[in-house]
């Protein structure tokens, strides 16, 4: 953690992780933010099924067919790839009002809760074009040397309770996360059309919450996905 | 006849696989640290399972069953 926040580059761990800009810092991100994806393919982003493989780099996979490690050092020849999501530097982060949905605090160094928006095209199970999917996630993070990366905090929360389409109008939806103990992330994924393909999200209500390590109780925010 | 009747009963048999994709972890090896499922259909059975069970205790117990593997996750920690 360290050695990447002071070198400002990800040398060595380019695999799995990478730096956005983040203002004047840096976030260190996971190359796959899908906890399941994350979970099956290793530390160097492939994952293989018969004889072939998935290569995951930032925002598109690579299919190797007749998969060999040494593909991996040639990946400009492989003429199969999914685009997975935008590549924007934050495309929709949780905006209320006012601000973004941070909020920054002391204790023994600089922590923040983040909450995030990201589009997505998931890697499997998408029928229904480009970015149908948002991801809404809750992040605790901590600044290291210019760089954030994730933190684990006593407690954190994620709650989606409402959404607005452009054909349908509001709708009632509910995804409300455990209460995570001592993790960095909560994350969700909710379909970006209204079940009759035409309509998208224009608004969704977020809370995210959490107990951080200073003892303080923080509570962000009802937000606008734009 | 007998052949059709042989190739129906194969088609109908059910797909334990299909079923319970989280059982089928012995059909799942490690090769040079990655994990290789026996098909792509696999693969994406196995991962819709894991979504509808995705508590970080889900997740940790599944990849731990991996003697030589590291996912991205815990390499990301």
């Amino acid at each position: 953690m360290t050695q990447i926040s002071s070198a400002k580059s990800t040398k060595g761990y380019e695999n799995f992780l990478l730096l956005k800009e983040d203002g004047d810092d840096l976030e260190a991100v996971r190359i796959i933010d899908s906890e399941v994806l994350a979970t099956i393919f290793n530390k160097e982003g492939v994952v293989r099924f018969g004889d072939d493989a998935y290569k995951y780099v930032e925002n598109k996979v690579y299919i190797i067919r007749n998969f060999s490690p040494r593909k991996l050092s040639a990946l400009a020849q492989v003429k199969e790839v999914i685009h997975l999501s935008v590549t924007n530097k934050r495309n929709a982060r949780m905006m209320d009002a006012r601000n973004e949905c941070i909020v920054t605090y002391r204790s023994g160094g600089y922590n923040r809760l983040v909450g995030d928006y990201t589009l997505v095209t998931p890697l499997f199970g998408s029928n229904s074009g480009p970015f149908n999917r948002v991801k809404a996630a809750a992040k605790s993070q901590k600044r290291v040397l210019g760089v954030w990366w994730d933190n684990a905090i006593p407690r954190l929360h994620l709650e989606v309770t409402g959404a607005t389409y452009t054909n349908t109008g509001p709708a009632t939806i509910n995804y409300n996360s455990p209460q995570f103990y001592n993790d960095a992330d909560v994350l969700f994924d909710i379909p970006l059309d209204d079940g009759t393909g035409t309509g998208v999200v224009t608004w969704l209500q977020v809370k995210a919450d959490g107990d951080c390590d200073d003892g303080g109780e923080y509570r962000e925010c009802t937000t606008r996905f734009n | 006849m007998s052949l059709l009747a042989l190739v129906f009963s194969c088609d109908t048999k059910p797909d334990r696989d299909s079923l319970n994709p989280l059982s089928k972890v012995d059909a799942i090896d490690v090769v040079d640290g990655t994990l290789r499922f026996s098909s792509l259909s696999h693969f994406e059975r196995v991962a819709a399972q894991l979504t509808k069970n995705q508590s970080k205790a889900d997740l940790n117990a599944w990849q731990a069953k991996f003697t030589g593997f590291t996912s991205m996750r815990s390499a990301f920690k």
